[in-house]
């Protein structure tokens, strides 16, 4: 019943130079991906969703911690055999595609970067690629600016396929685009997961999408994830009083539901990345904050006297005196 | 959903009637608004969504006089407080901007000059609208700043907008709307830059501060769920047109325009579980090339010959629903939703 673990990240930090001390982009991440599964990596501007990603691929370098595919390290020096079995789709479709190349050298160059196959079995990969994400092969002469948004992520996505991949980290790869085209990509996205046996990171701001294509969902703020756990646990009975107050704020396109709802309103902005670093993160702005949580850091757990519980929760309120249980 | 308030039709804040943009580009003739006609009453918030080019924004932009001169606008009714709307490019409409017709945007970081401090954007405004000056021109900045939510306004005045959050930007510029008490706002996607929380906020700033000074709020959005709590009545608008008006409750309750539904069935909610989404089919027509017909018509399911031919006019249904489609849909099914 339990799938195997694809990816492993421990302790992972990405901290970069600020001038008032360092920026503590990531913070300490733990998370598994397990196969076929799709994680989704939610929280606002600046919580670190991205850079997380980012570190995974090499794009940014990390500070510490560990990540694995399968047992084999991703920081550092990543061997290619290794590396094109994780790849990156971006939000904006627009500037991740070079505007000199053609479609097809555009779905050639990773290809030809790996040595993999001659020229007509390139040609041919090609082909497949276009086909396996709804375009005309047709159009492999075309040139990005010929293509609509949704089409250009179509290519974003085809060109991450090429080399095979286990594991696709996707980085809000629907929010650059209109909502009638945002369900025509998701649905892809949900399929090519079904026949290609992929396991996705689902990078987003929407909490409805991630709903929507997620199994898992961990819930990230100021650089350290605050809750994970499955989809349904974490939506429908959120226990950590950040993704309460963020669950509550996303609204729902019903007048019915919206006139019910209850509102819990956050005072304020999420703390610098650079501050001085002391107890809980969301301390400043947490309806349930006491002396200990401005003194000392939580850890990701889960709750007492329910230790099968899959969902960890980093809050002393409701690890260990069963609070947020009401709601 | 906040109480209805007064009835449009009578003594409108805002009156357009078959108001036409077009932009003459290198490639051709862009028809952006074709036959836009709508009321909006003392209190009341109407929302306009659409998606990209739909003519959201452009529709509002030309009414301010703030299109380029590539644009030609036309109207045969634009009303403001029972008056015509002064000519674009004219002294008057400049008066009125601010003054009568308030605006918010999208980016406030854009819509700030970097080199000034928030304290004299804002206190330019009560200077030019309301003639104000010394003390009684500081007093009325702190307030609005206050008014808004800024915590510590008198240190915030002497600050540049790098030095504010997305969200504190955004409410600098709901403050230096207020200060010129408009009787009306254009709010143009004003929360679509922002975190999710912080919208929360600022929604329902704009809703307490509409109570407290009974303002008329036209929220220009392309998300269906920011005015399902927000507005009284909404506009869906397509390829130029209004393809449905009605009452909030209404166009939720049965969406009559095939568009409307599409795009309801074609979004993940986040108190639903779905399998598949339903997605619209093809992308929205060229503006350069509209077809001939309802311009929806190569993405409806509902399509019928008639509607390749002759593009639908707008038509009332009862309840203030009005709907631009030659077909009458069955009511909605809102299980064939979930």
């Amino acid at each position: 019943m339990t799938r195997g673990v694809l990816l492993e990240v421990a302790g992972l930090k990405v901290h970069f130079p600020g001038g008032r001390g360092p920026i503590r982009a990531v913070d300490g991440v733990d998370f598994v991906v397990r196969e076929g599964e799709t994680l989704g990596l939610v929280g606002e501007s600046g919580c670190g969703k991205s850079t997380t990603a980012r570190a995974l691929v090499g794009l940014v370098p990390a500070t510490a911690g560990r990540a694995e595919l399968d047992g084999r390290s991703l920081l550092g020096r990543q061997r290619k055999s290794l590396r094109r079995r994780i790849q990156m789709v971006f939000q904006d479709p627009y500037a991740s595609l070079d505007p000199r190349q053609t479609v097809g050298d555009i779905l050639r160059e990773p290809l030809e970067i790996h040595g993999l196959g001659d020229r007509r079995e390139r040609r041919l990969r090609t082909i497949e690629l276009m086909l396996q994400v709804g375009l005309d092969p047709r159009f492999l002469n075309r040139y990005p600016h010929e293509f609509s948004g949704g089409q250009r992520q179509r290519i974003g996505i085809a060109r991450a396929l090429a080399l095979r991949p286990d594991l696709l980290l996707l980085d809000e790869p629907v929010s650059a685009l209109d909502v009638s085209i945002q369900a025509q990509i998701l649905n892809l996205l949900s399929g090519l997961r079904r026949e290609l046996g992929l396991s996705y990171l689902f990078i987003a701001h929407d909490l409805s999408v991630v709903r929507h294509l997620a199994d898992r969902v961990a819930v990230m703020y100021l650089g350290r994830i605050v809750e994970i756990g499955p989809k349904a646990a974490v939506f429908d009975r959120p226990r950590h009083p950040y993704t309460k107050a963020l669950l509550s704020a996303v609204p729902v396109p019903d007048p019915e539901v919206e006139a019910r709802r209850e509102r819990v309103f956050l005072e304020g902005d999420p703390p610098s990345p650079d501050r001085e670093k002391k107890g809980c993160a969301f301390a400043s702005r947490c309806p349930l904050a006491t002396e200990r949580c401005r003194r000392e850091e939580p850890m990701l757990l889960p709750r007492t006297g329910l230790g099968r519980e899959s969902r960890r929760v980093a809050c002393f309120e409701v690890v260990e005196s069963g609070g947020g249980r009401a709601g | 959903m906040k109480k209805a308030p007064l009835s449009p039709e009578r003594s409108p804040v805002l009156e357009v009637d078959g108001l036409e943009v077009d932009f003459e580009t290198g490639d051709g003739r862009v028809r952006a608004v074709r036959g836009l006609s709508y009321r909006l009453g003392p209190g009341e918030t109407l929302g306009v969504v659409g998606e990209s080019g739909s003519g959201k924004s452009v529709t509002h932009l030309a009414m301010l006089g703030l299109l380029p001169d590539t644009a030609e606008v036309r109207a045969e009714r634009l009303r403001f407080q029972g008056n015509d709307l002064p000519p674009a490019g004219s002294e008057a409409l400049r008066r009125l901007r601010g003054r009568g017709i308030g605006m918010i945007f999208q980016d406030p970081m854009t819509s700030l000059n970097p080199f000034l401090t928030l304290g004299t954007q804002i206190a330019e405004m009560a200077r030019i609208h309301l003639g104000l000056r010394g003390a009684a021109l500081r007093e009325t900045v702190v307030a609005a700043l206050a008014e808004v939510g800024i915590p510590n306004p008198e240190l915030r005045i002497e600050q540049y907008p790098h030095e504010f959050s997305g969200g504190m930007r955004q409410r600098a510029m709901i403050a230096m709307m207020l200060v010129a008490e408009p009787a009306l706002l254009f709010a143009d996607e004003p929360t679509t830059a922002l975190d999710v929380t912080v919208q929360a906020q600022i929604l329902g700033l704009l809703a307490s501060l509409q109570e407290r000074r009974g303002m008329s709020i036209v929220l220009i959005t392309h998300d269906l769920g920011v005015v399902a709590g927000f507005a009284h009545r909404i506009l869906v608008m397509y390829a130029g047109r209004v393809v449905e008006e009605a009452p909030t409750p209404a166009l939720f309750a049965n969406p009559s325009h095939p568009y409307t539904r599409g795009l309801l069935r074609s979004i993940p909610r986040l108190d639903e579980e779905r399998e598949e989404l339903e997605p619209i089919p093809g992308q929205p027509p060229d503006l350069l090339a509209l077809p001939e017909g309802c311009p929806f018509a190569p993405r409806c399911p509902s399509v019928r010959e008639l509607c390749l031919r002759e593009e639908p006019g707008l038509r009332s249904l009862e309840d203030g629903h009005a709907l631009a489609c030659h077909v009458d849909l069955e009511p909605f099914d809102h299980e064939e939703r979930s």
